[in-house]
């Protein structure tokens, strides 16, 4: 069943945060709430777990009208960017307090082997005899996490659990949680600004924009499909790329988008691809960067049939990890376009980049809507 | 060039030198001199701390002082973290409690010490009118119970307003997570004081028991300008005796003395209770 909100609404002030959000949250999903710093992520996981009250809406839980029912008294868990654990009591200790003030009364052995259990599997059992300021930052957060998940709550939400580590620690802690929440009951519901932790971990993801979710959908429908610009945009890094151009055919039923420079970016052809769309019309063209491939002394003119060469100037290379990002210029834009690997290239110098039509897509300037999408994009039944 | 920095450092470390370590070394050195008025001093070793710890009435004013800051650290402190938790979070009531908590810090010792001497006299003083009105003879000059609560009542009022402010900043920089975290676990309010309001606190804490300590032992304006250090010789602290002893008695080199044991002391205690608070109800698992 799990959670299920209507309309809620809540302001701080003058400031409308959030503006008459709906979602739905299936039991024992990964849902991603996603938005960039400042957008009401917390607000709306603090509304959802009772924290906080709206303004107005409703939250249910299993069917459930939660109105009336206390933080305290519904089975959820809560983990937050900073590292809470009882100062003064060690990880063990940390770990049994919740259930040692539940009315549950557990026994003294039900306690320790859960203790242990859990501990064993955050891997924090080699330091259950510490205390919280003793160990490390990723260990005190994973004892958090700890204290969150002994009592098996149906609901764990996570505030940006991952914002306080560092480079490490977060890829270690998102693979951990990868495999941990797959294999629990327990639903968890995640707010992050970071698109790569969501699109690693999550199950569902849900985009939260001006004070609405404007897309929620599988992982894989809202990367692959993301049905507004913003959503395009911030889901990936780096981020989809962005051009302006109007759609032009030619004598020869040749489609293409001609950008201000003159650029053709190859559209196919009549009855190809876009069909729907009108021509002589201005349309928004996105591609991802890891589609942009790199013609590495190839002669661009030659044996790229319907695909587009555009030549863009590189600004700089930004190489994380054992990925380069490759900073451009094209037209006064900031494009990005990926390379597998450390690559040695000097500022200033053009590149060229073939493109394939199949993998645009299309948004409507005004509205920011997906209108249309390349055929070798992977589609989603509704 | 490498002196540069020193150079920067020097106003600081001559106003330091001037205001405190060379006083400090001429106390030293007068601790070990007998001078009297009159005569030419003269060294006599240890003389003077050995005569020192001999006298009783050394002895008596140590033994008041160390009940009076201990009635003062368990009175302010619990209190003052009481008040600084019922205080508002919040709105315009912060700026005004602020306000009216800031106005006996702002009073100084002696003027709080007349305030005082003027509310306890016997023919216009409003204490004296109040007991007498539910039947008790109130008289700082004649009654030792009197002039002590007297003197405790003005330190209470003039200082917890400190331990406040300085409880209320620690309190205002707990996340609210931990409550949140607390309430989660369905902590009972005792149980989120005892685990998360309080070892939040510990930092705060020991700086407002640190303070409050050697404040309390440094008192002396308020029972000189009350009683006088009376009645007979009940309110009597160290620095009332120190200032006896040079001044009233002419005897500097025992006053020197006198001051280096009682610096030797809050040191000693400071660091004492600076430690024990440190090491306080970490990983205290038994007594949940």
């Amino acid at each position: 069943m799990g959670i299920r909100i209507e309309n809620i609404r809540k302001s701080y002030g003058t400031e409308q945060v959030l503006d008459g959000v709906n979602l739905e949250i299936t039991d024992r999903s990964f849902f991603s709430v996603v938005a960039p710093t400042g957008a009401g992520k917390t607000t709306l996981l603090r509304i959802l777990a009772g924290i906080e009250a709206a303004d107005s809406g409703t939250v249910y839980y299993d069917g459930q009208d939660m109105a009336d029912v206390a933080v305290q008294d519904r089975s959820v868990g809560m983990v937050y960017q900073e590292f809470i654990n009882y100062p003064s009591l060690t990880v063990r200790e940390n770990l049994a307090s919740p259930l040692e003030v539940s009315d549950q009364n557990y026994s003294r052995e039900e306690i320790n082997r859960r203790v242990e259990e859990t501990a064993e599997m955050l891997k924090i059992d080699h330091i259950l005899n510490n205390l919280p300021e003793e160990v490390s930052g990723g260990e005190a957060q994973r004892t958090a996490i700890s204290r969150a998940l002994i009592k098996e709550p149906d609901y764990l939400f996570m505030d940006e659990p991952l914002a306080n580590l560092d480079y490490k620690l977060r890829e270690q802690l998102r693979s951990d949680f990868e495999r941990l929440f797959s294999e629990q009951d327990t639903t968890v519901i995640y707010a992050t600004p970071q698109a790569g932790d969501a699109l690693a971990m999550s199950t569902h993801i849900g985009f939260l924009h001006d004070g609405n979710i404007i897309q929620d959908a599988p992982r894989d429908e809202i990367y692959f499909r993301p049905r507004h610009l913003p959503v395009a945009q911030f889901l990936g890094e780096p981020p989809m790329n962005v051009l302006s151009g109007t759609l032009i055919e030619d004598r020869s039923g040749d489609r293409f988008f001609e950008l201000e420079d003159g650029t053709r970016i190859v559209a196919g052809t009549t009855g190809g691809s876009f069909p729907t769309l009108s021509t002589d019309r201005e349309y928004l063209i996105g591609f991802r960067p890891q589609d942009m491939v790199y013609l590495n002394g190839d002669d661009p003119a030659e044996a790229h049939g319907e695909k587009t060469v555009i030549s863009p100037d590189l600004a700089f290379v930004e190489t994380v990890g054992s990925t380069s990002t490759l900073h451009l210029e094209y037209q006064g834009k900031e494009v990005y376009a990926l390379n597998t690997g450390p690559v040695h290239m000097e500022a200033g110098s053009t590149l060229s980049f073939s493109l394939d039509p199949q993998k645009l897509y299309v948004y409507d300037p005004e509205t920011g809507d997906l209108i249309a999408a390349g055929s070798k994009i992977p589609s989603f039944s509704q | 060039m490498k002196q540069r920095p020193w150079l920067f450092l020097l106003p600081a470390l001559l106003l330091v030198s001037i205001s405190a370590f060379i006083p400090l070394i001429a106390v030293m050195n007068y601790s070990q001199l007998t001078l009297l008025p009159g005569t030419q001093p003269y060294f006599s070793g240890l003389e003077n701390f050995i005569a020192i710890l001999e006298d009783e009435a050394f002895r008596g004013a140590l033994y008041r002082q160390f009940i009076f800051s201990f009635l003062v650290l368990i009175t302010e402190i619990p209190l003052g973290l009481g008040l600084a938790m019922c205080m508002p979070k919040e709105g315009p009531g912060v700026g005004v409690s602020l306000v009216l908590l800031g106005i006996p810090l702002l009073i100084p010792w002696n003027v709080v010490g007349i305030i005082w001497r003027v509310f306890t006299r016997s023919d216009i003083g409003v204490l004296p009118a109040a007991f007498d009105w539910v039947g008790y003879s109130y008289s700082v000059s004649s009654s030792t119970a009197d002039a002590w609560w007297t003197v405790l009542a003005m330190d209470i009022w003039h200082w917890t307003p400190l331990v406040v402010l300085i409880c209320y900043a620690g309190l205002q920089a707990i996340p609210q997570e931990y409550y949140m975290a607390a309430k989660i676990d369905r902590a009972s309010p005792w149980k989120t004081f005892r685990y998360v309001t309080l070892p939040n606190l510990r930092g705060v804490l020991i700086i407002a028991v640190l303070l409050r300590l050697m404040d309390s032992f440094k008192i002396y304006a308020e029972p000189f300008v009350l009683t006088g250090g009376g009645p007979g010789n009940s309110t009597t602290f160290l620095s009332t005796y120190t200032s006896r002893m040079a001044i009233g008695g002419f005897q500097m080199g025992r006053g020197a003395a006198t001051s280096l044991i009682y610096f030797f002391i809050v040191i000693l205690l400071s660091f004492v209770i600076y430690i024990v608070m440190l090491n306080l109800g970490q990983g205290a698992g038994g007594d949940k």
